[in-house]
């Protein structure tokens, strides 16, 4: 078999018997060079572009799933060498029988490095749950509103903690299904505001958003998980299976199968072209004119393009 | 051998001599699972005999 070319058994760095094979590589790697490898990647990311500075205080978006419990321990380790503070947030949402368990492994999470966690619910927030929402408006833009009412709520408790950051769990894997949505859908200023490090749009009522785990894989973040014995939950989001990201992560998934090393090329192409994009981006948001400044939305006063934000469209309010 | 996926144990898996085996005759992709031989991780050609315990976790999802 082809990938048996690819898999020796053995560690690539110190001949030991592998724990696993990554193909990008390609190589074999024991647990501990895979540590070595995975601690190492996201140090070096997040000093490239300079997420971290001495003496900030990030807020760490934490949904309880594997990527945002290894970037809060990785954030954790990175903060016992380089002094800065972080405070934990998860937004329950309010999905049955799906956030109530990831919940408590935030909390677990949290109490174990001693991290404090800060609990928004959408139900206190918007006198509703997603599930209520969506009884009401259907599930098949579950995403968009989801999406939508987090950045909001994230936003806007980071600021009120004083955060200079915050961090957000999204993976390689995560990027490049992004890049790929935004290029199908031809939405130069999404992806500009999707930026890694820095938005298109620079306002104070923004916190700035970081990636730390932006170049490493999925698969990556779940063998870490498993080798640190960080609890991962299995359970899928109900919302997820209409989305046009699920199809994408597929056909991506699919061509990394037949050419490994695919999903990390398109993040890497990404970064070298975000440039050009962003400003691609400011150009059509100044050609847009009314888009040239961010104001403050009228009916929640959260900064906005346009005179009401995209969450007060959503929910019809004001 | 003894198999589960995702927790749920599988009564009749197939045949196969290699955890890379395993996961094509399951249907999956590397790219989505990681596999545990005997409570370890094991690398794609990593071999599989007939007492083995091998619990493959699919790991790549919504969320
Ligand atoms: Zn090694
Ligand atoms: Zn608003």
């Amino acid at each position: 078999m082809e990938s048996d070319k690819q898999s020796s058994g053995l560690c690539a760095k110190c001949g030991k018997p592998a724990a696993i094979t990554l193909r990008y590589m390609p190589a074999d790697l024991c647990q501990s060079h895979f540590v070595r490898l995975f601690e190492a990647r996201v140090k070096r990311t997040v000093r490239q572009h300079r997420m971290l500075k001495k003496g900030e205080r990030i807020a760490v978006g934490l949904s309880g799933g594997k990527d945002s419990c290894v970037m809060l321990h990785m954030l954790h380790k990175i903060s016992q060498s380089l002094p800065i503070e972080l405070h934990a947030i998860t937004i329950d949402e309010g999905i049955e029988g799906y956030r109530s368990r990831t919940l408590e492994i935030a909390k677990e999470q949290c109490s174990r490095l001693g991290v404090p966690l800060t609990v928004v619910s959408f139900r206190e927030e918007f006198q509703s749950t997603l599930d209520g929402l969506l009884e009401a408006k259907g599930a098949a833009r579950a995403c968009t509103y989801c999406g939508v009412m987090r950045r909001h709520l994230l936003n806007k408790y980071a600021r009120e903690l004083g955060a200079d950051k915050i961090a957000i769990g999204h993976n390689a894997d995560d990027v490049a299904q992004t890049v790929m949505m935004n290029l199908m859908r031809n939405e130069p200023e999404r992806l500009g505001r999707f930026g890694l490090t820095s938005g298109a749009v620079d306002d104070e009522a923004f916190v700035k958003r970081i990636k730390p785990l932006f170049t490493t894989p999925e698969r990556d973040v779940a063998a870490y998980a498993v080798m640190k014995g960080i609890q991962i939950e299995f359970a899928e989001c109900p919302y997820a299976k209409n989305a046009f990201r699920q199809y994408i992560r597929k056909m991506l998934n699919e061509i990394e199968g037949k050419y490994p090393g695919t999903k990390l090329r398109v993040v890497r192409a990404f970064l070298e072209q975000s440039r050009l994009m962003l400003d691609g981006a400011r150009y059509r948001i100044e050609k847009a004119g009314s888009f040239a400044k961010i104001g403050r939305c009228k009916s929640c006063g959260e900064p906005s393009s346009g005179k009401t934000c995209s969450l007060c469209l959503l929910l019809e309010r004001g | 051998m003894r198999l589960s996926v995702d927790g749920k144990s599988i009564k009749n898996p197939p045949k196969a001599k290699t955890v890379a085996e395993l996961i094509s005759a399951l249907g999956l992709s590397e790219e989505e699972v990681l596999v545990k031989i005997n409570g370890k991780l094991s690398p794609n050609s990593a071999s599989i005999s007939g007492e083995d315990e091998v619990k493959v976790m699919r790991v790549i999802f919504g969320g």
